[in-house]
């Protein structure tokens, strides 16, 4: 899990994302001082927020005089170019924003709202969790995450492919097999 | 092409009932115009009157569709609702999940490991 590309001066963004969503809950736990400061300790430089539909609005800070950077907005057409520019980041427990970040490779911490009735989606962070793809926290347990989290240590994700069932449906109806 | 949903996120299961039987309707419409040889969902309940409809249509003799059902992704432990109705009524004609442990719980279901 490299960070080579962190962009301009050696920046290290973080790039939150609560989707679609809203989870006001991890915005506010990310935007606490305790957070911000331990993101400072841990060496990085800056923190984007997309906030989705939640209505607390994070402080922004231009990070001058040597605080962390903060910025946020709420939604775009693709997250795709900022993940790809972050050096960590802290979703939501979406299956998209998941799988979109395993896949370029980032490192990854997931945080499941324990608001959400039937929370099955952290069935899918719990797993990912346990076979070291990302870690996995609740807002309440976030700072101890990022505090105690060894990046290097969080194991590549193989993206999947979907042969199989291509190869399961035409042998079923009856395709000749390649 | 667009098609009701059986079921708004959300939505109480009591004003599902109707919101399914126009989303049947609606369906079944579908059905009998494109008549399709495959159909293949993903999921979430907009599929079930489509899969319920095809089903019916081969117990009654026509046999245009055959039903493939992949469950999500995000489905590790348990199945959805959709999922769980396809499997347990044997709507499907072939049901896939994308974790083990699905497989091991429901076993004439076919693991195909994550498709993501």
């Amino acid at each position: 899990m490299g960070d080579s590309k962190d962009g301009v001066k050696g920046k290290r963004v973080v790039f939150v994302t609560v989707g679609t969503t809203c989870f006001d809950a991890l915005v506010k736990v990310v935007d606490s001082q305790q957070v911000k400061d331990e993101l400072l300790r841990r060496g990085f430089s800056n923190l984007l927020i997309q906030m989705g539909r939640g209505s607390y609005l994070p402080t922004k800070s231009s990070g001058d005089d040597g605080s962390l950077a903060v910025d946020y907005f709420t939604f775009s057409s693709s997250i795709a170019d900022h993940l790809r520019s972050a050096s960590l980041v802290i979703s939501h427990a979406g299956s998209g924003s998941i799988f979109e970040t395993l896949q370029l490779g980032k490192p990854l911490i997931v945080v499941v709202n324990e608001d959400l009735m039937d929370n099955h989606q952290s069935e899918l962070a719990e797993e990912l969790a346990e076979r070291r793809h990302l870690y996995c926290a609740r807002p309440p347990t976030l700072c101890q995450t990022i505090a105690g989290m060894d990046l290097k240590s969080l194991v590549p994700y193989s993206p999947g492919d979907a042969t199989r069932v291509a190869k399961l449906i035409n042998r079923y109806l009856g395709f000749p097999e390649e | 092409m667009q098609i009701y949903r059986s079921r708004e996120v959300g939505q109480s299961y009591v004003t599902s009932v109707w919101t399914t039987l126009v989303a049947t309707v609606h369906a079944l419409w579908l059905m009998i115009k494109i008549r399709p040889q495959v159909v293949l969902c993903n999921g979430p309940g907009t599929c079930f009157p489509l899969c319920v409809i095809a089903f019916i249509f081969k117990v009654v003799g026509i046999r245009w569709s055959s039903i493939f059902y992949v469950e999500s992704i995000a489905r590790v432990k348990k199945l959805s609702l959709s999922g769980l109705l396809l499997y347990k009524l044997q709507i499907a004609d072939q049901f896939f999940v994308q974790w083990p442990q699905l497989q091991r719980k429901y076993p004439r279901a076919h693991y195909v490991g994550c498709l993501m």
